[in-house]
């Protein structure tokens, strides 16, 4: 049984970032949009702008912003059913248009707009995923028992600091697709920035004790309104936990339809209600 | 105000577990020249510079968790030290006499990173492109051809499989050396290892640090208060 998704999702500067005054790179979104046939679509795309390029934070937002217009314009008129790799590919290509159409303005390089990519679109029973660069896709696996698969490793090559970007030349080379047939309940896309927090790098797998109470929370909380970053993953991203561990900018972007947990702390929900009325 | 006051979400939130991967490796390699010509001051000054390393990579929390360093000496071809991350490294004491042969010690030490690689593979440690580094104060006694060669082909930015940086010291053959380094080789200015040794310290953090596509911002060695000149 699955009920409406429910999303968070949230782009905190990394401490580096913030010691040099750089702005965050990071990108990401989220959204859940209506079919005309009757059925939802859930859009979700994170972005990492790479260190070094100049404008890479307008390349990330660029990405996103675009993958938002383009895959919800075709999800609301067509489903799920015209997503596939053309489509894919041709928003990479424009994407890459629209940036050096800015790049040739501002008299710089594509280059300096250069920005990861990974993306989600889930629909009642298929799934499609994409991935330029590193950072990762996460699902829950088939049978709900809190275990988690990635989608596609993060692109790193031989080298700790090498990854691929939507700017490079034959970008489309990089690109990783998969479409999956099956309801997807949970989903997480996260940046660079916390892969090595939530992925067993030696093991290969996604490490479950972070998601699955995540996740579980996510699903005791309400359908967010659009557009919205979440307060809780902003803190989250923000807290010591994380920036002991990474100084980077970080992304995270969770969904999850699984019904809500039986024994949700109601008085903790009446408590918070009666505050959020009061204030 | 307590951390409750900024979360409107209705369930409390969760404290996840995180995982505690090991840090990427920063994997330099020191060939360093040990043969006779070194006696006296130059090999104290080299062991005092080694010392020194140790204790600023181990000052730098990055650095300190990232480097691992690895030691050939030639003068004969001697592995001093295997590689390992500043906290275990033990600076050898080094003692000079015998030949100069550079192009076993380049051989041996690229044999030597590249098992150290394997290793990361097989483990699933992650590193960055890995330092070598070769010091000395005189010229190959051996046959370096293959040697450089070998440089050639890993040194550039197609294979990129390591950096390879030579240092002449005094009296050393700068024009061979400039055939067997793909980029310029660098004069110590006098002896000043420990300086030399600073700089490799703070660039090799600045490595560990850097994130895809960084371009990592080395200080110049060659400046008037830096330790190098070039040719």
């Amino acid at each position: 049984m699955t009920a409406a998704w429910r999303y968070a999702y949230a782009s905190v500067a990394g401490t580096s970032h913030e010691k040099n005054g750089s702005p965050c790179q990071d990108a990401g979104s989220c959204r859940v949009v209506e079919t005309s046939g009757g059925g939802t679509v859930l859009l979700a795309m994170a972005s990492d702008g790479a260190g070094s390029a100049r404008r890479s934070e307008e390349g990330a937002r660029l990405a996103v912003a675009l993958f938002l217009d383009e895959f919800g314009t075709a999800c609301r008129d067509h489903g799920i059913a015209a997503i596939d790799r053309p489509f894919i590919l041709a928003w990479l290509s424009k994407l890459r248009r629209k940036i050096a159409a800015r790049a040739a303005r501002a008299g710089i390089r594509s280059g300096d707009f250069a920005c990861t990519a990974l993306g989600a679109v889930i629909a009642d029973e298929r799934a499609v995923f994409f991935q330029i660069g590193d950072g990762a896709i996460v699902v829950s696996g088939p049978h709900g028992r809190g275990e988690y698969d990635w989608v596609f490793w993060p692109q790193h090559g031989e080298f700790a600091n090498t990854t691929n970007f939507v700017t490079q030349r034959e970008a489309a080379r990089a690109l990783e697709i998969e479409i999956r047939h099956g309801p997807i309940e949970e989903v997480a896309l996260f940046t660079d920035g916390i892969e090595r927090l939530v992925l067993d790098l030696a093991g290969k797998t996604a490490h479950a004790p972070f998601f699955r109470p995540l996740f579980r929370w996510l699903a005791g909380t309400k359908p967010p309104a659009t557009g919205e970053t979440s307060p809780a993953l902003l803190h989250y991203l923000g807290s010591k936990q994380v920036c002991d561990r990474t100084d980077d900018d970080k992304t995270l972007i969770m969904a999850t339809r699984r019904p809500a947990p039986q024994e949700q702390p109601s008085a903790i929900h009446a408590a918070a209600a009666k505050s959020a009325s009061a204030g | 105000m307590t951390d409750d006051h900024l979360l409107d979400d209705q369930m409390p939130f969760p404290t996840p577990d995180i995982v505690g991967n090991p840090e990427p490796r920063c994997p330099c390699l020191l060939l360093l020249d040990t043969s006779g010509s070194m006696r006296g001051q130059r090999i104290a000054e080299l062991n005092a510079g080694l010392v020194a390393f140790k204790d600023e990579l181990t000052a730098d929390a990055m650095a300190a968790q990232r480097v691992e360093v690895g030691i050939i000496t030639f003068g004969p071809v001697q592995v001093q030290s295997e590689f390992q991350t500043p906290d275990l490294w033990m600076p050898p004491t080094l003692r000079a006499g015998g030949e100069t042969p550079m192009g076993a010690a380049i051989e041996q030490g690229l044999k030597m990173l590249d098992a150290r690689k394997q290793v990361y593979k097989q483990t699933g440690l992650s590193y960055y492109r890995p330092w070598i580094f070769l010091i000395t104060d005189g010229g190959p006694t051996d046959a370096w051809q293959s040697a450089a060669a070998l440089i050639r082909a890993g040194d550039n930015n197609e294979k990129k499989a390591f950096s390879f940086f030579a240092v002449g010291v005094e009296n050393a053959k700068m024009d061979i050396l400039g055939q067997i380094a793909v980029r310029e080789p660098l004069r110590l200015k006098g002896m000043r290892y420990r300086d030399l040794f600073s700089w490799l310290s703070s660039s090799l953090g600045q490595v560990s640090r850097s994130k895809p596509s960084d371009a990592v911002q080395l200080n110049n060695p060659v400046t008037p208060s830096g330790w190098a000149t070039i040719e």
